[in-house]
């Protein structure tokens, strides 16, 4: 069976029979005769010119542009989904919904949370000695929350106070006046040498070598119980 | 992002692969560009595979690029996108020629007698006119059989490889070749009128 093979192909769109070496001539000539050779060359010639510039196509209708635009438009517009696969099963999760329902989850579980523990605890929630009365009872709730910040500013200064023992008449101790008259209806249960001795009687819970480097002994501040302002041990 | 990257992209630069790949994030002007670059080839594609009929042609083409919205990820990007773009063609009117079949409408089978009549005779200048051979061209490839006259479009306009039309159409290779052989000696003989070596009586 005659066929068109690519190196026929080649000469026929590139050379004349009378341009073709003495090789050429013997293949060509083995497939199609000279006539043949110039008559299929001009036919291909000008029908892949033709093929190439000439508009042989039917016009393009307008409707079928329009149509596949708003196909295209419909298949692509946003869902705003989140595409979520779980085993085998893919969901589009709309993601407006789905962010609500996840804050609303998110601040159920904050509020059950805060439902058993209450308000925040600015001090930890174990009771200290310090906070017990002479029977042993709380002696009041708030006074926690009251002694917090005498509390740290001592905590922060307690460096200071084993260097120097007088240092702790410094401004941070000299401020607790402020906080005395505030604390005033508790204190105001003891008198001065009462307080100081309420101190030394209980048996807080204090680290031996801190009761060396801090010497309550000549810490007295009047007003102040003292072993209330005892650096919190660990 | 997609929006602003999307104005500022200069898809004519792009290859038609690379287009493919836009076209799946959901860009609009890639598609715009690629129905640009083959609406009108397809179209004449399908026109000729499908027995000229033009109305058909168009709906045929919509198909064909419906398809490739809805299912951008079966192009392979290994592939050529003309090859596969062409076989998609293909295969839809292969279809299209087993439910006539079912429907009893015979296909319109190549009459090499008929087409010496159908020639028109024409009393040309010796200078090519190249817009009356174009249409004189598309008459004759009208005249051949399907088969052949898509091979010759799509070897010399669509500059596909004899393998590659080979994979379009689903056939070997020689019979491509032999198919290409028999279009070109056909043409030769219907436009001889318009070879300058040839003797006008």
């Amino acid at each position: 069976m005659e066929s068109l093979e690519p190196y026929l192909e080649k000469l026929l769109l590139c050379k004349a029979f009378s341009e073709l070496s003495g090789a050429e001539k013997e293949y060509v000539l083995e497939s199609i005769s000279k006539e043949d050779y110039d008559k299929f060359r001009e036919t291909l010639a000008k029908s892949v010119l033709a093929l190439k510039t000439a508009d042989l196509a039917p016009v393009l209708s307008p409707e079928v542009a329009t149509n596949l635009k708003k196909a295209f438009q419909d298949r692509h517009k946003k869902t705003y989904a989140w595409p979520v696969s779980f085993a085998r099963f893919h969901f589009q999760l709309p993601v407006i919904p789905a962010g609500l329902a996840l804050c609303t989850i998110v601040l159920l579980v904050y509020l059950f949370h805060q439902g058993f523990t209450g308000a925040p605890q600015l001090v930890t929630g174990k009771t200290q000695k310090s906070d017990l009365d002479v029977n042993g009872a709380l002696a009041k709730p708030e006074l926690k929350e009251e002694l917090v910040l005498p509390l740290q500013t001592e905590q922060s200064s307690n460096k200071v106070n084993t260097d120097n023992k007088e240092t702790a008449k410094q401004p941070e101790v000299k401020a607790q006046p402020n906080q005395i008259e505030k604390n005033a209806p508790i204190q105001n249960s003891f008198n001065e040498g009462e307080s100081y001795m309420l101190a030394e009687n209980m048996e807080v819970e204090t680290d031996p070598l801190d009761e060396e480097m801090f010497d309550t002994d000549n810490l007295t501040i009047p007003g102040i119980n003292v072993g209330l302002l005892m650096p919190e041990t660990n | 992002m997609s929006l602003i990257s999307s104005l500022f992209k200069n898809f004519s630069a792009s290859s038609d692969e690379e287009l493919m790949l836009f076209i799946s994030k959901g860009e609009e002007k890639a598609f715009d560009e690629l129905y640009k670059r083959y609406s009108k080839r397809l179209l004449y594609f399908f026109y000729q595979k499908l027995s000229r009929d033009e109305d058909s042609a168009q709906d045929f083409l919509q198909d064909l690029f419906l398809k490739l919205i809805q299912k951008p990820q079966s192009f392979d990007p290994n592939q050529r996108f003309i090859v596969w773009i062409y076989a998609l063609a293909a295969n839809m009117c292969k279809n299209e020629y087993r439910k006539a079949a079912i429907r009893g409408v015979k296909a319109d089978d190549f009459d090499l007698n008929a087409v010496k009549e159908k020639l028109p005779v024409l009393n040309l200048p010796d200078k090519f006119d190249q817009h009356l051979f174009a249409s004189q061209l598309d008459i004759a490839l009208g005249d051949l059989g399907e088969s052949h006259r898509l091979v010759f479009i799509l070897r010399y306009k669509e500059d596909l490889s004899i393998k590659e039309i080979s994979q379009v159409l689903g056939c070997a290779e020689g019979t491509v070749k032999s198919r290409l052989f028999y279009t070109i000696q056909r043409l030769s003989f219907k436009l001889e009128i318009f070879n300058p070596h040839k003797e006008v009586i």
